[in-house]
């Protein structure tokens, strides 16, 4: 007996798996192997540009290193191709069955290593911090990457009401002779700075119609941790003068940067960032708990296609890729020809992927700075097999920008957030490509079992003024 | 009028504000407790054994005054929401134990004996340090509590008020010498401050002990619940007939102090002198010249020394460390102010 799952049920058009199938029983028979051990599943990865190639073989080891007898070919079905799909499975398979490391068909850039530790952040970091150079070589700016070139995080009616609210607690705070002269307002990744604008200008004429005069009072932090980002953003904002101030800080860790604000930022808010920090993955097969693990390689025509292109000897590649993460594109003579052969590398770019036993799932703690939460806890939640986002750096960012949080304040991320463990069984969910950065979804439920455990309950709204968005907002309201 | 405090027990007295860390293992426990996993009995007995862990801890830190913790609570005010008779909880069971129970007023709230005798009594047993007992006050209660009866917060508050003050009693003449009445919610609601300084007369009324009055801005994980400023208490706060004041000066600095000077306050302060609400544990030097700050204001025979609030949030082993801190501080001014090593 083979367990199939099929993960592209949901949202996504029929599609005809029967060749696929067939030709997946006559390989497995062909191989001698035991289906008992072999789990296939089929997802449709809605992100064009992935980390993945279409058939994907997966090992299991436990933790100490050893080969497990489970196996697991992941296959991307809105990739299939009739021609090309009996001798994928094949190699596949024979990876899967064979000993050894395996990699004579790829370049390896990275040894087996948490998703979060992976050389593929290097490459996002990269992006932001060389963004104008990739756009001029483009001619596009990287919201035109984003599902239907419009970011939610300046949708005017939204900020209306969110807006409103605000100038609620500011009333209230200010009648009871609460509110602090300097209103503070932190927002984490700036993107083209729109938003900062939005949010200002809106303010500003909410303010005006209520008769406040609380604009003179904020103080607008942006934040991001590239200054070419910020610098595009200052200017976006630029007529509301010293009143806003740029902050490169980390992103995983403000409070860090912003300690003299601990309890004192009464708004603070972000839009599709945390779907671009780095994250961990685990999952449950079987009911044995399993880490993720990758290796990020190119694959061998890639490698050859690359440094034909670039006139670059093959076993140059590697050291001309880490040059580029360090140096940035100017590491090339022209910049221009930097940006091409940094996207031809992230385009070929994919990981390798196994599963490593976690002994005791009661013990490992997702959130190392939180230590009540227990992934067992998470876990319990859910029946069966899945596989589920950690949230890794963002939920330390999470957990690092609620004590700058004034106890009346607002709290508020926009992002592409799961509502329930069980929409990780419907849908791929990351990571994919987006332009040069990368994009996963965010465990909800996992922040807000973390916010549970700091004293605050963490709300879970869809995005509800543009049409088939994805976007979730997620606020916070103190816990009684 | 109640009888004047005898003195202090020494020089800038060391103490803890009440609760002291709850380690991840006892949370766990407790929590076990509510659905049904660990029995009544069991908990109790884990409770005694982490009751003279604590004191211990306090004891080896050097405080002159050490309470039991708090461990055997739950929160600021279940333990005392289920002792109350005429205070209804319909449902006991809890996802996590720090939970608020949904506790209801339906009826006229009548006097009985609370329990909380015993309590002391345990802690002081284990101890020749000063045993101070702490419970929350009748504006804390009224905020958690659901009034479907009494109709008015003051009126709620001063039947809260009446019982209390047999169970203080009570205390005292089982020997507690330092009482301390927590009212974490009055900063956050400066409006009601008038009926619950009439609320708190009635409380300690014949009280013969030494009675403190905490405040502050809230401590519920490890997180401030308000910011603004003490100023807004006074001076209506001045009618309370207590002794003594704690108040949060470690996370806030120390410029409200000047509300002593300018008010003549005549209280004792309890000076909070190390952040509750930070990992970081404060050097001796950095605690000594906070204290100096309240010897300059309030004048070293009427100041105490103790964390802003309970540790509760705070790792067992940075919480000791704080305390170590706090006593090392203490003993720095000490030494200038008397001239003796050994101070």
């Amino acid at each position: 007996m083979m367990l199939v799952q099929l993960n592209y049920l949901r949202n996504h058009r029929a599609v005809d798996v029967g060749p696929l199938l067939a030709a997946l029983c006559e390989e497995v028979e062909r191989s001698a192997i035991d289906p008992a051990h072999l789990k296939v599943t089929l997802d449709w990865l809605q992100y064009k540009k992935n980390f993945r190639p279409p058939v994907d073989p997966r090992r299991y080891f436990l933790a100490d290193g050893s080969v497990n007898c489970e196996r697991e070919i992941a296959i991307d079905v809105r990739r299939l191709s009739d021609d090309g799909l009996a001798p994928a499975l094949r190699s596949a398979l024979e990876y899967l069955y064979r000993d050894g490391q395996g990699g004579e068909d790829r370049l390896l850039l990275e040894e087996f290593c948490r998703p979060s530790q992976s050389i593929i952040w290097a490459f996002n970091r990269t992006f932001w911090q060389h963004l104008s150079e990739w756009e001029r070589t483009f001619q596009r700016g990287f919201l035109s990457a984003l599902p239907g070139g419009v970011s939610d995080g300046t949708n005017p009616a939204f900020w209306r009401d969110r807006l409103t609210l605000f100038l609620d607690v500011l009333d209230d705070l200010n009648r009871r002779g609460l509110l602090p002269e300097e209103i503070y307002v932190l927002e984490l990744g700036v993107g083209t700075g729109h938003q900062a604008k939005v949010w200002l200008d809106t303010f500003r004429d909410l303010c005006a119609d209520r008769g406040r005069d609380y604009l003179r009072r904020v103080r607008y932090l942006m934040s991001d941790y590239s200054p070419d980002v910020l610098y595009t953003a200052r200017r976006t904002a630029a007529e509301y003068g010293e009143q806003v101030s740029c902050l490169n800080i980390d992103a995983a860790d403000p409070l860090h940067s912003l300690a003299f604000l601990r309890y004192k930022v009464l708004f603070i808010h972000s839009c599709n960032l945390y779907d671009n920090l780095p994250t961990d993955e685990v999952a449950r097969r079987n009911g044995k708990v399993y880490e993720v693990r990758v290796r990020a390689y190119l694959p061998a025509p890639a490698v050859e296609a690359i440094c034909a292109a670039h006139h670059l000897p093959p076993p140059e590649l590697p050291t001309a890729i880490q040059r580029l993460l360090r140096i940035g594109p100017s590491y090339f003579d022209s910049v221009e020809e930097g940006v091409r052969f940094w996207a031809a590398v992230w385009e070929a770019l994919r990981l390798e992927e196994c599963y490593v036993q976690i002994e005791d799932p009661s013990s490992y703690r997702p959130v190392p700075s939180v230590p009540g939460v227990r992934l067992d806890t998470l876990l319990d939640t859910v029946a069966g097999d899945i596989r589920m986002h950690l949230s890794t750096v963002a939920l330390e960012s999470f957990v690092h920008t609620l004590p700058l949080l004034h106890p009346r304040g607002l709290f508020q991320v926009q992002d592409l957030f799961v509502t329930s463990l069980e929409q990780y069984r419907g849908t791929f969910r990351g990571p994919g490509k987006l332009d040069g950065a990368i994009v996963n979804w965010l465990n909800g439920p996992l922040f807000q079992l973390v916010g549970a455990h700091l004293g605050y309950q963490v709300h879970l709204e869809p995005f509800r003024y543009r049409e088939r968005s994805n976007t979730v907002v997620l606020t916070t309201s103190q816990k009684e | 009028m109640r009888p004047p405090p005898p003195p202090p027990p020494r020089l800038l007295p060391t103490a803890v504000v009440g609760s002291y860390a709850v380690p991840e293992w006892l949370e766990r426990l407790k929590t076990d407790y509510h659905q049904r996993r660990l029995s009544a009995a069991t908990l109790d007995a884990i409770h005694d054994v982490v009751i003279k862990a604590a004191l211990k801890d306090q004891e080896r830190a050097g405080l002159d005054v050490v309470t039991d913790g708090e461990l055997r609570r739950d929160n600021l005010v279940d333990h005392l929401l289920v002792r109350l008779p005429g205070v209804e909880i319909d449902r006991r069971q809890k996802a996590y134990y720090y939970d608020y129970y949904d506790a209801v007023v339906r009826g006229p709230l009548p006097q009985a004996p609370l329990g909380l005798v015993a309590e002391f009594q345990f802690a002081q047993r284990l101890t020749d340090r000063l045993v101070k007992y702490c419970l929350p006050g009748p504006h804390t209660l009224v905020k958690r509590l659901r009034d479907e009866y009494y109709g008015d917060p003051r009126a709620l508050g001063l039947a809260l008020a009446r019982v209390l003050n047999a169970e203080l009693r009570a205390l005292v003449a089982a020997g507690a010498q330092l009482l301390q009445i927590d009212e974490p919610y009055l900063s956050g609601y400066p409006e009601d401050v008038a009926w619950v300084v009439e609320v708190l007369n009635v409380l300690v009324a014949g009280v013969g002990a030494r009675v403190a009055l905490h405040i502050c801005y809230g401590n519920r994980y490890g997180k401030p619940q308000w910011e603004g400023s003490y100023r807004a208490l006074f001076p209506a706060l001045l009618r309370a007939e207590v002794d003594q004041l704690v108040l949060e000066f470690g996370r806030r600095g120390v410029g409200e102090l000047g509300l002593w000077r300018e008010y003549g306050v005549r209280w004792e302060l309890g000076m909070g002198v190390v952040d509750v609400k930070d990992e970081r544990v404060e050097g001796a030097e950095e605690v000594a010249e906070r204290i100096w700050r309240g010897v300059e204001v309030v004048g070293a025979e009427r100041l105490w020394v103790n964390p802003d609030c309970g540790l509760r949030h705070v790792a067992p082993e940075v919480a000791y460390r704080k305390l170590e801190a706090l006593v090392a501080g203490a003993a720095l001014v000490r030494r200038e102010l008397t001239g003796r090593a050994d101070a």
